[in-house]
């Protein structure tokens, strides 16, 4: 059987309280996210051909400026389309959230 | 005679003691500064002997009565300055869970002189059991060992209500407001996602943004459940700089706020609604006011309001408008429920 994509659960391998933007700020940052767990797997999955599917239920709930950080900086290093074309987000409890990520992801680069 | 130091061991030698004597001159400015901090404290605060009885607005609500309230809260304030306060709540006739916060933050303002707080309950038995609920009283009694003269970072549990001051980003505290929320309605903790991301930005708006000095201002989160309405109202106040000393600008804003084309409440409206670019030239930034609004459009959240200095705006009849009396501070309000 092949795996056609990795997983990231961020509730059951980061936190279930999602907290702010810069480490610097507090802890469970999306700079702490992004490091420790969302680029490594990203770079896996590109590495191993599959796409990265993002978990995201079970959580207290997302910060904006967490979820900007962590998917919008992912972008920014690797471009949002490659990104876009590449993750793969599931959240039943509050499924606006994906569309609120695709967009951080398509506006990563853009000064608001 | 015999050469008892020699060379390389004088120079050791005096390379440790300067060594230590710089050591010892930085322990003796240490207990030097301690001791004249010490010294500049009274060993008793001053107490006050003259007592001033202020009168609450009969319409004790922020979001609908903000410039009484404003000024309310200035003359608890001001008056904590040089005496104690009575707050006389007798004639109340209607109250919301948002100026209960609101008082506790003015209250815990004022408090920082040595000023004594007492007062009474309003004269309507279901306004008095809504403000016995929320816990007030406990905090306004100023008794020694009250919790609210050193309650940072302490989270107070009520039968009706829980209320929070805090100096950081703290997503433990956010979630137990929440949680508690959640429970009221449906009988069981659980989360809400868009109260948690507010109440998470709002922190860290104060963090970064609301700080009058070095020091992060202190910010008071309160939810209360409304029985009657079957409803749980968030209330995040900071007493910070307010959106419109801290947030900046950009030139083109600036030059029409400044040619009075554009007020607060506009430039407000527009913050709402996304039109606002972030001053930070960073990417990704200035999200945190319309994703709450737009929780508010999709009816995740009810009754959006923000105060901001002299500014009021609420998402729910989309009005924005000038206040008399300006808030030193930003006042965040929202609804979950039925």
């Amino acid at each position: 059987m092949t795996t056609q994509s990795l997983e990231l659960n961020v509730a059951a391998e980061f936190t279930r309280t999602p907290g702010p933007r810069k480490r610097s700020e507090g802890e469970y940052s999306g700079e702490e996210f992004l490091s420790l767990l969302l680029r490594p797997r990203f770079i896996a999955a590109l590495e191993a051909g599959v796409s990265l599917r993002v978990n995201l239920d079970c959580a207290a709930g997302y910060p904006t400026s967490f979820l900007e950080e962590a998917f919008g900086g992912l972008a920014r290093e690797f471009g949002s389309e490659k990104v876009a074309a590449n993750i793969e987000l599931s959240c039943d409890d509050e499924p606006y959230l994906v569309e609120d990520i695709k967009k951080f992801i398509r506006e990563a680069k853009t000064t608001r | 005679m015999k050469r008892l130091i020699t060379r390389g061991k004088w120079k050791r030698h005096l390379a440790e003691r300067t060594r230590s004597q710089a050591q010892a001159r930085a322990r003796f400015a240490d207990y030097r500064r301690r001791r004249n901090a010490a010294l500049a404290r009274p060993a008793h605060p001053k107490k006050f002997h003259k007592t001033s009885r202020i009168e609450a607005p009969r319409e004790f609500s922020l979001i609908q009565n903000p410039n009484e309230m404003i000024r309310f809260f200035k003359e608890i304030e001001g008056l904590a300055e040089t005496r104690n306060v009575f707050v006389d709540m007798a004639g109340v006739s209607a109250l919301t869970p948002d100026a209960i916060a609101g008082l506790l933050a003015a209250i815990h303002h004022g408090a920082r002189t040595s000023a004594h707080f007492s007062g009474n309950v309003p004269k309507d038995g279901r306004l008095s059991d809504i403000l016995n609920r929320s816990g007030f009283r406990e905090y306004v009694t100023n008794r020694e060992g009250a919790q609210f003269r050193s309650s940072f970072g302490k989270v107070r549990k009520h039968s009706g209500s829980r209320e929070t001051m805090q100096t950081n980003f703290n997503q433990v505290v956010a979630n137990d407001l929440v949680e508690f929320a959640v429970q009221a309605i449906t009988g069981t903790p659980g989360p809400h996602g868009p109260s948690y991301s507010i109440l998470g930005e709002a922190m860290l708006n104060t963090l970064n943004h609301a700080s009058r000095g070095k020091d992060p201002e202190p910010w008071w989160a309160s939810v209360f459940f409304d029985a009657e309405r079957r409803r749980s109202c968030f209330t995040f106040i900071d007493q910070g700089v307010g959106i419109f000393k801290s947030h900046r600008l950009t030139l083109s804003l600036k030059l029409l706020e400044g040619l009075s084309i554009l007020d607060n409440a506009q430039i407000l409206e527009r913050l709402f609604h996304g039109d606002i670019p972030s001053t930070t030239k960073i990417p990704g930034r200035g999200n945190g006011i319309p994703f709450m609004y737009n929780h508010h459009k999709a009816n995740r959240i009810k009754n959006f309001t923000v105060l901001a200095n002299n500014a009021i705006g609420g998402a729910e009849t989309e009005s924005y408008r000038m206040l008399r009396e300006s808030f030193n501070g930003t006042i965040l309000y929202w609804e979950i429920g039925e």
